[in-house]
């Protein structure tokens, strides 16, 4: 594999995008290190689902270096990486709906117990030294991630990039092709009902 | 600004994207609306429960090898596109072949049966002249029959 080679960093996205197209892999290398984090935590963030997110955005890079050509640049790098990784997220979403309906269907389970196996990444250990408020701790992260994933598609996607990954509306707009003011009719009704699902911490606090 | 207008710029104004004029605008009505006052602080509090910005907690080890895999990965759809390339053109020779052969059996098959068809036609047509000459020559008998009955009476 080649070296990175020095000064790789200075570079902006649009000129390590043009060293791509010319075929040089030290241009991915610096693409994957700048986004690889973004990228897993988006695809994390969309499906809950640790396996899955590695696969979804090592998927969407490699997708990058074989479509680099197709890109146009009437857009930003980024907004055209994250809409590669919405877009697998969301196939990968529905597939795995079918694949929960197939099982739903196959084992006559009840609805509950299904989803309940298929999510969530256990809780990494929380820094706080007591006990309780560790546990505490980890149950509202918890409350916290199945409300957002509790979200419908649009609502959770544009959620995310908004408050998790800090995008302007502009932005999101571009990337889910929709207009300014859909994005941020379905970003209300998202915090609605995040106000709702979340109430009893919020009195808490 | 009034409650509604307010009310359509309480995220633009969370999340610091309205202009100064506008943000100014919305302060000021915030500070004389105990309504949208309420309405603010609750959507602020939830926000303010869910972390900005993703806290990694999976340590550089974990992406040293995320990056391998990655790059392994890759390499391997490489490999995968180079001997596709490779083959291309075999496999295009082979599946024309495969179509004329297809195409020729295909043919012979259909001259089979069209020549069946005409054989059992004309077995056909022979059974139906061999029936007819059996009935020509019950009738010869027939006549032959009658012939003498009628040699007899004469005689």
């Amino acid at each position: 594999m080649a070296e990175q080679r020095p000064g790789m960093e200075s570079l902006t996205d649009g000129q390590l995008v043009e060293r791509l197209r010319d075929g040089d892999l030290s241009a991915f290398r610096e693409l994957v290190n700048r986004y690889k984090k973004r990228a897993f935590y988006l695809a994390y963030r969309l499906l809950s689902d640790r396996e899955a997110a590695e696969d979804i955005s090592q998927e969407a890079f490699i997708r990058v270096y074989k479509k680099i050509k197709e890109f146009r640049g009437d857009t930003s790098f980024q907004n055209w990486f994250y809409r590669i990784i919405l877009n697998l997220s969301r196939s990968h979403l529905r597939h795995r709906y079918f694949i929960n309906r197939f099982v739903l269907w196959f084992k006559k389970a009840e609805e509950g117990e299904i989803e309940k196996s298929l999510e969530t990444l256990p809780s990494p250990p929380s820094p706080e030294s007591n006990p309780l408020q560790a546990a505490l701790a980890r149950e509202r992260k918890e409350r916290i991630d199945s409300a957002i994933q509790s979200l419908q598609g649009n609502q959770r996607e544009i959620f995310v990039l908004k408050h998790i990954e800090g995008m302007k509306i502009k932005n999101i707009a571009e990337i889910l092709n929709l207009k300014e003011g859909t994005v941020k009719i379905h970003l209300f009704r998202a915090v609605q009902k995040l106000q709702e699902a979340l109430k009893e911490y919020r009195e808490v606090q | 600004m009034n409650c509604n207008r307010v009310k359509d710029n309480l995220l633009t104004f969370y999340y610091n994207e309205l202009g100064e004029r506008e943000k100014e605008e919305v302060l000021q009505h915030l500070n004389q609306c105990r309504a949208c006052q309420n309405l603010w602080e609750e959507m602020r509090s939830t926000l303010e429960l869910i972390p900005r910005g993703e806290r990694d907690e999976l340590g550089d080890g974990y992406w040293d090898d995320y990056t391998r895999r990655l790059m392994e990965k890759l390499q391997q759809e490489r490999e995968k596109g180079k001997f596709f390339l490779g083959v291309k053109p075999v496999f295009s020779g082979v599946l024309i072949l495969l179509l004329l052969m297809g195409f020729y059996v295909f043919r012979h098959y259909q001259q089979r049966v069209e020549m069946f068809q005409h054989l059992t036609l004309f077995e056909n047509y022979e059974v139906v002249q061999n029936l007819e000459l059996l009935e020509n020559m019950e009738l010869f008998e027939r006549l032959d029959f009658f012939e003498t009955l009628k040699r007899d009476s004469a005689g």
